[in-house]
């Protein structure tokens, strides 16, 4: 693992930080969407991805494909606070003319690796992907994030069964199970719970904890990144939408949420308490 | 009497039995890139011999078509050169958001192969491919193909190798008639070929009604009719030049194309005369339904895509051109 779990607790708060402020100074993010997927997608990027920010094309990456391109901004904080790209472009989210658009697209920024915006697509180029990295002998990993929303869409269950069949252990998912969907709770839209179970029979490794503690999170892809059972790994990460901000926790009305500068403050001082300085 | 034909056709069509099978497995021995996707179809789209020979090369991922282009696009993504296998009906209605979204808007080096293109299926209106190009020739960056013959599918295997960027080819199997003569027929994508020079009117044509429209263009010669006859194997890049010629040398334009007559070699063909050089034309193909089933030949006869319609359409053209004022 490259960072622990107490240095990867700071760096998440770092970035929820630069998260609130994003959304505040750009007008608009799927904002809670990002502060619940975060603790998952810090772990994999600073604690099991292996990276290089200064050779984004390095063919012995692991591979790390965002499947909901709306939680676009969680990636972007990622990139530039490890480099891939400079902090300042973060300001410039989802301007006219601009690489962060508001849905992730391969090809825009350095280390976004996949087109998100139609969910439930990507686990299938990731399979594509690992497939690759076998035949070509390649130790590396493939690591996909996926939403709980898109577990609706019935490519995601062909690409879970491709999976399990090809024995794709360098195949690592996550999926940020924040129990909401654009119409509402997902166990009222659509309730594909039990998730766990669903993976499970697929033929995957499944370990399921709360998505955002960072202990728990950690120690969960220790076991998935084993593989030895030649299966691939799945986290069912339970996680609360907004995470950390009170009037975003589990309130249906954010799917998009605008901030302004009164919601920001009480957003870092829910986050913060006292220390509510600007990024 | 000069060679109207160029030497390019052989003098009696013949006749042979899966030229897509064993020019795709030639292409697994030429380019180690390449890897197979097969869609629970192994030798219904003839993929079965690359399969044997190249089995670490080959991913069955079951009927599954969206997951199918997908997986397709992480392959393409690493470098690899995958070639995609289903029906065309299947690859293009069913996966199409996939082929838009990743492959097309990617620009993605994914190579999808439509087998049994239009009326040539058995199994009626669920598996004839009669829209196919139409949504393919739609996606910015496709390249769309409707090879005419067993000579051209094994040149033109190959040839979509080795183009870089996406591409949807129909794909014809099992006996397939053999028009063009090896020796002298040379395929490359994008360019159309010249069967015959005339200057009454032109006959444009791709796929398997080929060989309605050569002999639509010889019946025309019995009589007195001297047609230039164009076959179009690419829809997209659309050889516009070669068209154009064709146009200004004849003046009346008929298109011949198993598919609907909306969105394929027709539209395509009507909307350079409609920029460039406005001329009467006529449209041989469905018109706005889906078909029965049953054989090609009688679904060929049933819908209008024999030579003799291909006649009439020429006579209506020619006929058109004459009461212009």
């Amino acid at each position: 693992m490259a960072a622990s779990p107490p240095d990867l607790k700071d760096k998440v708060s770092h970035l929820r930080r630069l998260l609130i402020e994003v959304a505040h100074r750009t007008g608009g993010a799927y904002l809670a969407q990002a502060l619940s997927g975060l603790d998952l997608m810090v772990a994999i990027h600073y604690g099991f991805a292996r990276s290089d920010p200064s050779r984004p094309d390095w063919p012995e990456r692991d591979r790390f494909l965002l499947s909901p391109g709306h939680y676009a901004l969680a990636l972007y904080v990622i990139l530039a606070d490890r480099g891939y790209f400079d902090n300042d472009l973060l300001w410039t989210f989802k301007e006219d003319g601009s690489p962060l658009e508001l849905a992730t697209h391969r090809g825009t920024v350095p280390g976004v690796e996949a087109s998100g915006g139609s969910l439930g697509q990507v686990l299938s180029l990731g399979v594509g992907m690992a497939l690759s990295a076998r035949r070509r002998g390649r130790a590396h990993r493939v690591f996909v994030m996926m939403s709980d929303g898109e577990q609706d869409e019935g490519q995601v269950w062909e690409a879970a069964a491709a999976a399990a069949h090809f024995r794709l252990a360098n195949l690592i998912a996550a999926i940020d199970c924040n129990g909401f969907q654009v119409d509402g709770p997902t166990r009222e839209v659509l309730d594909m719970e039990p998730l766990g179970d669903k993976y499970r029979a697929f033929g995957w490794n499944v370990e399921e904890c709360d998505g955002n503690d960072l202990d728990a999170v950690c120690a969960a892809f220790e076991r998935l990144c084993r593989g030895e059972t030649g299966r691939p790994g799945i986290l069912i990460g339970r996680t609360v939408r907004g995470k950390g901000v009170s009037f975003l926790e589990g309130h249906p009305a954010f799917h998009y949420t605008r901030l302004d500068p009164a919601s920001r403050d009480r957003a870092l001082q829910d986050l913060f308490g006292a220390d509510t300085d600007a990024v | 009497m000069p060679d109207r034909n160029h030497g390019l056709l052989l003098p009696e069509p013949g006749l042979v039995f899966g030229p897509y099978r064993d020019a795709l497995a030639a292409l697994g021995e030429a380019r180690p890139d390449v890897v197979v996707l097969g869609a629970d179809l192994g030798n219904s789209t003839e993929v079965d011999l690359f399969r044997d020979r190249f089995p670490d090369r080959f991913f069955n991922v079951g009927s599954a078509e969206q997951n199918e282009v997908d997986v397709a696009v992480g392959l393409a993504f690493e470098g690899e050169v995958p070639f995609v296998h289903s029906f065309g009906v299947f690859l293009t209605r069913r996966a199409y958001e996939q082929v838009c979204v990743q492959v097309a808007m990617h620009r993605a080096n994914v190579k999808l192969i439509g087998m049994i293109p239009g009326l040539t299926s058995r199994l009626g209106p669920t598996h004839q491919a009669i829209e196919d190009l139409s949504l393919m020739r739609a996606l910015p960056g496709m390249c769309v193909l409707d090879p005419a013959d067993a000579t051209e599918i094994t040149q033109a295997v190959p040839a979509i190798a080795a183009w870089d960027g996406p591409v949807y080819a129909r794909m014809m199997r099992r006996e397939v008639r053999t028009l063009f003569d090896a020796a002298t027929y040379r395929f490359e994508i994008g360019r159309a070929v010249s069967l015959r020079e005339g200057e009454d009117v032109a006959i444009l044509a791709c796929g398997i009604v080929l060989e309605a429209a050569i002999e639509a263009a010889t019946g025309l010669a019995g009589s007195g009719v001297e047609a230039t006859l164009l076959h179009v194997p690419t829809l997209k890049p659309l050889d516009v030049d070669a068209i154009l010629h064709a146009a200004r040398r004849c003046g009346a334009m008929v298109t011949v194309e198993n598919h609907l007559v909306t969105g394929g070699l027709g539209s395509a063909v009507a909307e350079v005369l409609a920029e460039h050089h406005p001329c009467p034309l006529e449209r041989v193909g469905l018109r706005d339904t889906f078909a029965a089933p049953g054989s090609p030949g009688y679904l060929f006869k049933r819908y209008g895509l024999t030579a003799a319609h291909v006649v009439e359409a020429a006579r209506r053209a020619m006929a058109r051109k004459k009461g212009r004022p």
